[in-house]
């Protein structure tokens, strides 16, 4: 499991004095030097667009294979600068980068997966997340390589994608071809439901 | 359901450093676009009915010619399109590989002195390999035979043996052929 830049990046101002006023307002303080003016002392969120790394894999990502060359990472989902909750003690909210924040995402998209009743096989659920993920092209943090795919020993399946996997009805295994062997055989199954709320036309048989 | 294949191929990346020899490479490392191997399928589509499966054979061939040395790991993804509904046109199996012998690769750094035979005493550079080298294993003044080694790569399994000066010495055991004392 690995983590995603993603495209807008949100920055908790804490701590940081910093306020803006208008022009008027400010000719207005100049002729009146002895006004009080009061910022709120609450911290604002403000949204900057992340142009240069946003959707497209951390630097911080440590690389595959296994030392065995098992392919790993498996799959992405967005984890750098997340905006969540923290502990009280740490002020409540913050922004953080990690594992930390990916693994959370990938948790709540098996989640979702499975409340629709559907018990499934973990190693099931992996690949049905892997096979139904998005591939993104590499960036090495200061520009993107368009059209290169990030090697898959950093992006595994590339980013995670809820409403693919929540609607996929093929199921291939196994989700991950690891080479160094010839010949490799995988299986495709037809008409697998995801979902024990789909819609009856989702049955074939 | 009528499904047809393909495949994609991500970035071939390079684990040594084409600048230092043997040395693993930093990020970003060296990546290559052009492909160095080819993929065939048993077939390239196929109809199946629901609940139904079948198995797909897929070969890959290293292309002639593919430099070694630097360790290239290729890697890209099966492409399933797919008639069936929800499944959002594509599925894929990504794929990995590494177009090297791990087997013949050198695993320990021999530059820079490595390995290294010393006291654990920072203060303390007696060779421990040199002859009437005492060593009160004094864990407080760090009186104490050290080996330091340096891994160019991941090893399962590292053995470090002290073999006696002399092969016939009565307190050396064979492991792993050879007379060893510890």
């Amino acid at each position: 499991m690995f983590l995603l830049v993603p495209k807008t990046q949100p920055v908790l101002t804490i701590g940081v004095s910093v306020g803006t006023i208008s022009l008027s307002d400010g000719l207005f303080l100049r002729a009146n030097p002895n006004t009080t003016v009061e910022f709120p002392d609450s911290p604002q969120l403000v949204v900057v667009p992340n142009r240069i790394t946003g959707g497209f894999m951390s630097t911080l990502d440590s690389w595959g294979p296994t030392n065995e060359l098992g392919f790993y990472p498996h799959i992405a989902a967005p984890g750098g600068d997340i905006f969540s909750t923290l502990p009280l003690a740490l002020g409540g909210f913050g922004v953080l980068s990690g594992t930390s924040m990916s693994a959370p995402y990938i948790s709540g998209v098996a989640a979702l997966y499975m409340s629709g009743g559907n018990v499934t096989d973990p190693l099931q659920l992996r690949g049905l997340l892997s096979s139904t993920a998005i591939p993104v092209d590499f960036n090495d943090g200061v520009k993107t390589f368009n059209n290169l795919q990030a090697p898959r020993i950093q992006q595994g399946a590339g980013l995670i994608q809820a409403d693919k996997a929540l609607q996929a009805t093929t199921l291939v295994s196994p989700s991950f071809l690891t080479l160094n062997v010839k010949y490799l055989i995988f299986n495709l199954t037809a008409g697998h439901c995801p979902s024990s709320r789909e819609p009856d036309n989702y049955h074939y048989k | 359901m009528n499904y047809t294949f393909k495949y994609t191929n991500a970035a071939t990346v390079y684990a040594l450093s084409s600048n230092v020899t043997g040395i693993p490479s930093l990020f970003p490392p060296q990546l290559d676009d052009s492909q160095i191997f080819d993929i065939s399928f048993s077939s390239s589509s196929l109809s199946l009915d629901a609940h139904d499966s079948v198995s797909v054979e897929v070969g890959f061939t290293l292309r002639d010619g593919v430099d070694e040395s630097l360790i290239p790991i290729y890697s890209g993804s099966i492409q399933i399109q797919s008639s069936a509904p929800g499944d959002g046109t594509v599925l894929q199996v990504p794929y990995m590989g590494v177009a090297a012998n791990m087997t013949a690769q050198q695993l320990f750094d021999v530059a820079e002195g490595f390995p290294i035979f010393r006291s654990e005493n920072p203060l303390d550079d007696r060779d421990i390999t040199s002859d009437g080298a005492i060593f009160t294993m004094n864990l407080t003044t760090l009186d104490i035979p050290a080996v330091i080694i340096r891994l160019l790569l991941p090893t399962r399994v590292l053995l470090v043996d002290i073999l006696p000066p002399d092969p016939t010495d009565s307190n050396a055991t064979v492991f792993a052929g050879l007379e060893t004392i510890g």
